[in-house]
């Protein structure tokens, strides 16, 4: 879970309205409401200013990141400041004004804890939770939870099996599985893990890890630790080091970074790697036919045009060739998660999207579409299960009447 | 001015120059065409020979860039049928040698085999981009190709027509099988981008080569390589026609010119 805990508190007051904790910790939200409230009104003083508010309180091992709705305040501890938790954050504020606006004005039972429930999952649990999921059952989870559903669905499945085996095995939608998976993890109920993936992008952290007294690493293992340069999914390693097995790889991978050899890298980041992977593959197959010096200049003239609306374009610029080169603030944003996934997919969509009506006017719709397939196809090989992340430009063939 | 003014103006030149030497043969000025459309044509294909070359040659096999290429290789071709040219000036004013064909078509062929070198790197590129065969060996597939029609042509043509020279067709029926060939590609990939402004390049490309393709067959027909009017006319027009293709190619990106527009 990327969060550990989860705090709405009315700004004027310090009083906690809403807390969610997703540790074992038994920190007293109150206590924290208040300081919070303190130390922010303490910032706004010392500067003197409206504008400016704290942002965020840093501990050794945890971040309390704070966010400002009108007449509340979002905290969450989370080990990493990302622009994806505080957009997830603000969200989830504005929801929360929403859904219960008469509290600005009056202190009335609510029953917030349970009527909000539903839209913390949404944002915050939901979302690590995807079909390849493996869900472990723990020892007495009847203990945990109340819900009748939840318990007809951990009475059913094995105690080891991913979201998809428990959905088939019950015979019910997936969508239906990820939810009552999802809800099943808020009860602390079971535990999740998601498998590594050969489209992961990893980045090498330390050479010895965290836990040396876990024993030796094998050569390979140790071999493969050079391949996680933050840029380059499993898949390719795989590839670069002429893996036949791939699963014992991903297992590898898996050993490295319980180890905290290595590190997932941000969402934001893995989007910016597989958009930069996709727009050198089309710009490389329709340049086969137009030439490399059109399709740079297609390129660098469609990225001025759309600057002005997502201005981080200017940083994705043209290697030799028509090799795409991120610049590294945008890396750097990229992998401190500083930039939101979603908005470097939008970026990164209209681009591609750009480029392929370019190359259309000099192409024609049906060869165009063709190259999109094809590059489509090149694209999910090295990233089978994101790949239908991006979304393609298809051009219809306008036949006159 | 643009290159696609450039390319405009260079058709016109073809067309101007159609016109005044078919209205100075109705007039019978014959000699007086054959003679300067003789200094003409092979200057014409050194002079846009030289120009493609230094459109596309500086890049080109540097950055592995097949569409330019594509148009080097025609353009090298250009200055090999210059001297083919040339060549066909001296035989002509020495009357006396009874292999014109054969001396012309030898010039021919280096000119020929560096268009088809470009012809093959472009469709494998276009092949690796478009999936148009499942792992065909393409210059195995042409080679083949040209192999069996050239040779069951000069088979054919040595029965039907026994007092032919033979060592002169030997020479023209692949020249002509290769200029049907490279036709056919440059027709395909037409058909294919008819939709975008790549095609406009592509037909002036199918042009050029079918005037020099029809002008190989009249000779074989005629069973003699003919340096009259009309001939070199055709040339001519064959050599300006590939020039103002070179001009559109060297300008794709003209779709962003409409677009400021």
């Amino acid at each position: 879970m990327e969060i550990n805990s989860i705090y709405i508190i009315k700004r004027d007051t310090g009083v906690c309205l809403y807390h969610k904790d997703f540790t074992e910790s038994h920190f007293d939200p109150h206590l924290l409401s208040s300081f919070l409230v303190a130390m922010t009104s303490f910032f706004d003083e010392a500067t003197r200013s409206v504008t400016s508010q704290a942002r965020a309180f840093e501990g050794t091992h945890y971040k309390i990141i704070v966010e400002f709705g009108d007449w509340t305040l979002g905290a969450v501890s989370t080990k990493e400041d990302t622009a994806a938790t505080r957009t997830k954050l603000k969200r989830l504020i504005e929801r929360f004004e929403e859904q219960f606006n008469v509290l600005r004005w009056v202190d009335i039972d609510l029953a917030v804890q349970t009527r909000f429930e539903a839209s913390v999952i949404d944002e915050f649990v939901r979302s690590i939770i995807h079909s390849d999921t493996t869900i472990q059952v723990r020892p007495e989870w009847q203990h945990y939870t109340q819900k009748s559903e939840v318990i007809s669905f951990l009475r059913l499945i094995p105690s080891i099996c991913t979201v998809k085996e428990a959905s088939e095995f019950l015979e019910i939608p997936l969508e239906v599985g990820l939810n009552l998976t999802a809800e099943a993890l808020w009860e602390k109920a079971i535990t999740v893990d998601n498998p590594v993936k050969p489209d992961d992008i990893f980045s090498a952290m330390s050479l010895t890890g965290s836990s040396p007294s876990a024993g030796p690493l094998t050569p390979e293992t140790v071999k493969t630790l050079t391949e996680f340069d933050g840029e380059t999914p499993l898949s390719i390693a795989a590839e670069r080091l002429k893996t036949s097995d791939l699963k014992r790889f991903l297992d590898e991978v898996a050993i490295l970074e319980k180890r905290k050899m290595i590190e997932l890298v941000s969402p934001a980041h893995s989007v910016t790697v597989r958009y930069a992977s996709a727009l050198q593959l089309l710009l490389k197959n329709c340049a086969n036919i137009v030439g490399l010096n059109v399709m740079r200049e297609i390129f660098l003239k469609s990225r001025e045009q759309l600057v002005e609306t997502y201005p981080w374009l200017a940083f994705v610029s043209l290697e030799e060739g028509v090799d795409i080169e991120l610049r590294s603030s945008l890396t750097a944003a990229t992998i401190k998660g500083t930039i939101s996934p979603d908005v470097v997919n939008d970026g990164f969509r209209v681009l591609l999207q750009f480029l392929t009506r370019k190359a259309q006017d000099l192409l024609g719709s049906n060869p165009i579409n063709k190259i999109v397939t094809n590059t489509r196809r090149e694209v999910q090989n090295h990233f089978p299960s994101t790949a239908y992340e991006i979304e393609w430009e298809c051009l219809t063939t306008i036949k006159p009447s | 001015m643009s290159r696609w003014t450039y390319a405009a103006l260079i058709i016109l030149l073809g067309v101007s120059f159609l016109g005044i030497s078919i209205v100075l043969l109705l007039l019978g000025y014959n000699e007086l065409v054959n003679s300067y459309s003789m200094i003409i044509a092979p200057a014409i294909a050194l002079m846009i020979g030289i120009i493609g070359i230094s459109f596309f040659g500086r890049e080109s096999f540097l950055k592995e860039d097949r569409y330019h290429t594509l148009n080097v290789w025609f353009a090298l071709g250009l200055v090999f049928f210059s001297l083919a040219d040339i060549t066909a000036i001296l035989v002509y004013m020495n009357e006396n040698s009874s292999e014109i064909c054969f001396t012309i078509g030898l010039v021919q062929i280096p000119g020929l085999l560096l268009w088809m070198l470009g012809i093959v790197g472009y469709l494998k590129s276009l092949d690796s981009s478009l999936r148009l065969t499942e792992g065909t060996q393409l210059w195995l597939a042409i080679g083949i190709i040209t192999t069996l029609a050239s040779l069951s042509l000069i088979v054919i043509i040595s029965i039907l027509f026994p007092s032919r020279n033979v060592l002169s067709s030997i020479v023209s029926i692949p020249i002509i099988v290769v200029l049907g060939l490279i036709i056919c590609v440059i027709a395909s990939m037409f058909w294919i981008f008819r939709e975008g402004y790549i095609s406009r390049p592509l037909l002036l490309l199918l042009f050029g080569v079918a005037l020099l393709f029809g002008r190989s067959v009249f000779w074989q027909i005629q069973d003699y390589c003919e340096g009259n009017s009309l001939s070199q006319i055709a040339a001519i027009e064959s050599y300006l026609i590939l020039g103002a293709s070179f001009l559109l190619s060297s300008k794709l990106n003209v779709i962003f010119e409409s677009d400021e527009e």
